[in-house]
């Protein structure tokens, strides 16, 4: 088991229930990896520090989790399909 | 011969060392965001004061804050 944390990006005009759609998707995948989410923050809406997709502001979802190492691909693959997902990043946290 | 340098220089010193409460994390904007200049490039650890071993993880910290676009690369003047 080894912890991740992910940070991704929705769009800022989706309706809240969308935003708990992804994250139950999310969590979906993390518990077919026997893994376990340790925290799910919900940072809200954000100044981005550059444009993505002309967009200025962004909605910031952060998670730690701790999964079976193919969690990750399987997780940035899902993440990428979607159109509502700016940006996504997936770091190992190191103790 | 040499000339003496009279100015008087503080010894700089790392502001992580002095207080191991800070922790240098990629979430924290506010803290990255005293140690880029205004044209959002990485300070010098010879200006920020930063010993090598926080200049790294701040640099590293820095380039995960971008990627996730916490922080700006540049400030673009079109």
């Amino acid at each position: 088991m080894v912890t991740y944390e992910t940070i991704y990006i929705a769009d800022p005009n989706l309706a809240e229930n969308k935003v708990g759609e992804i994250n139950t998707k999310v969590t979906e995948i993390i518990k077919r990896f026997d893994g376990k989410v340790n925290n799910l923050d919900d940072w809200g809406n954000r100044k981005l520090g550059y444009k993505i997709n002309k967009q200025t502001i962004g909605h910031y979802i952060y998670i730690n989790y701790s999964a079976k190492p193919g969690v990750v691909s399987e997780l940035e693959r899902t993440l990428q399909l979607r159109d509502d997902v700016l940006k996504q990043m997936t770091i190992r946290v190191v103790q | 011969m040499l000339k003496e340098d009279n100015r008087k220089r503080r010894k700089k010193s790392c502001r992580f060392c002095a207080d191991t409460s800070i922790v240098v994390d990629y979430k924290n904007q506010e803290l990255l965001e005293n140690f880029v200049t205004e044209n959002a490039k990485i300070v010098p650890s010879r200006i920020s004061g930063a010993c090598a071993f926080h200049q790294r993880a701040l640099t590293t910290a820095i380039k995960r804050a971008r990627q996730i676009a916490i922080l700006p690369y540049t400030i673009c003047e079109v």
